[in-house]
């Protein structure tokens, strides 16, 4: 852009959002509580706060003598990036959606996961809808509020569509558009690379959240691997299942084994980053 | 403030989220600046900057920083997601917004800032034409992230 960079508080309500972003997509390397990640989010939150006018104006610190040389072995920024394969197109075949069977909202194991959602999260309700019933089950995510307590992010999420809803071994997430949901995400504990418990719904061919793509496979032998992203994107892979018109995607983490995400949508590649 | 690339990029092995926001904090304005410069819109500064430091957290294990200063090989990777962006990275003038952050640096990571970003050539090449030593021993993931960097 050939405007002038954003300074002062344009850049520090910038650099808060950016700085959200990265910590919520900054997958842990251990499996660690949540609790403790929550509380370094919203700790480097109130850090942007705290790091005030210095550091808005751009008035990068002085570096002293050349630090000693490092030992690390190299990673290199690339000179260019290109995607390592062509986008993967899909036909969908229609076919008619089995029905989903009656479930409780409290146990999410009863559950099960369809081209219309999972439970009570349904594709194509109306925002809040599904509110009264995913509560039976889950709690919304606690808001992100600053230092003077007001809410940044009502979900704690920065993308305000994305509504999500949390349990102790998982979570939900309707990610709504022009007042109705239009993805359903599902999700384990955690996103790291550890393999992944079974836990929650399933699909009427008995797999999600633990699944390994071998289990996958054989429940669905049509599913197709989509989403590669280039350098800089994800490196986990999806693998997407057409379901009359929508598509059941499976997210395997780059060094797991089994499936730690679970998307219902109209698309075959997924946002992964939905907070964002 | 000294940079600390390698005491920060050690904690960022570890796991540890507080070196991330660190990282970010000290870095992340320079960044913005020189993404402003080349990038279209807003948003498309806003994921280059959010994905050089989401690249600096994957890959820190495999980090090689010949002077042991990240601010460098940060700038080489925000140019490297600008790219495909459509980001305009040709030439100079993008540092035009960072010069006060490049007359910090000593000559030899000034030096590898512009071979990175006004002359295009990747990191082992422009550490490899200033003589400066690649740095350390290669782990496994590390070798695997470097790969993953590349390609």
């Amino acid at each position: 852009m050939r405007s002038e960079p954003p300074v002062g508080d344009d850049l520090q309500r910038m650099l808060v959002s950016m700085k959200q972003n990265v910590l919520e997509r900054a997958e842990p390397r251990k499996r660690r509580g949540r609790r403790t990640g929550v509380a370094i989010a919203v700790v480097a939150l109130l850090a942007v706060g705290a790091a005030g006018g210095g550091v808005a104006l751009g008035l990068i610190p002085t570096t002293p003598e050349a630090a000693p040389v490092s030992t690390p072995s190299p990673t290199e920024p690339a000179r260019t990036i290109t995607p390592s394969s062509a986008p993967v197109l899909i036909t969908p075949t229609p076919t008619p959606t089995p029905t989903a069977p009656p479930y409780s909202a409290t146990d999410w194991s009863t559950w099960t996961i369809t081209a219309d959602g999972a439970g009570p999260a349904t594709l194509g309700s109306a925002t809040g809808a599904d509110d009264a019933a995913l509560r039976e089950g889950l709690t919304p995510a606690p808001p992100l509020v600053d230092d003077t307590g007001t809410v940044i992010y009502q979900w704690g999420c920065a993308n305000p569509d994305a509504r999500v809803w949390e349990r102790s071994d998982g979570k939900v997430v309707e990610i709504v558009g022009d007042g109705v949901v239009q993805t359903v995400v599902i999700s384990g504990p955690t996103d790291s690379s550890a393999t992944q418990p079974e836990v929650g719904p399933k699909t009427l061919a008995g797999v999600g959240l633990g699944s390994t793509l071998d289990e996958i496979r054989a429940a669905y032998p049509n599913v197709v691997q989509t989403r590669k992203d280039p350098v800089g994107g994800t490196a986990d892979t999806f693998w997407a299942v057409p379901d009359g018109g929508r598509f059941i995607v499976f997210q395997i983490p780059v060094d797991g084994s089994s499936v730690s995400r679970v998307y219902v949508g109209a698309t075959d590649e997924p946002a992964y980053d939905y907070c964002s | 403030m000294t940079d600390d690339g390698p005491s920060l990029v050690r904690r960022l092995v570890s796991g540890d989220k507080a070196a991330l926001v660190t990282a970010f904090d000290r870095f992340a304005p320079a960044l913005t600046r020189y993404a402003w410069a080349v990038c279209a819109t807003p948003a498309d500064v806003e994921h280059v900057v959010q994905e050089s430091f989401l690249s600096l957290w994957k890959h820190a294990d495999g980090l090689n920083l010949p002077t042991g200063r990240l601010l460098p090989w940060l700038l080489a990777v925000c140019r490297s997601h600008a790219g495909p962006r459509g980001a305009d990275v040709a030439g100079g003038e993008p540092l035009r917004l960072v010069q006060q952050d490049l007359l910090a640096l000593p000559d030899t990571d000034r030096r590898l800032v512009e071979l990175c970003l006004v002359e295009g050539r990747t990191w082992s090449e422009a550490a490899q034409s200033l003589g400066l030593r690649p740095g350390g021993t290669s782990s496994r993931r590390g070798s695997r992230a470097t790969k993953e960097v590349q390609r």
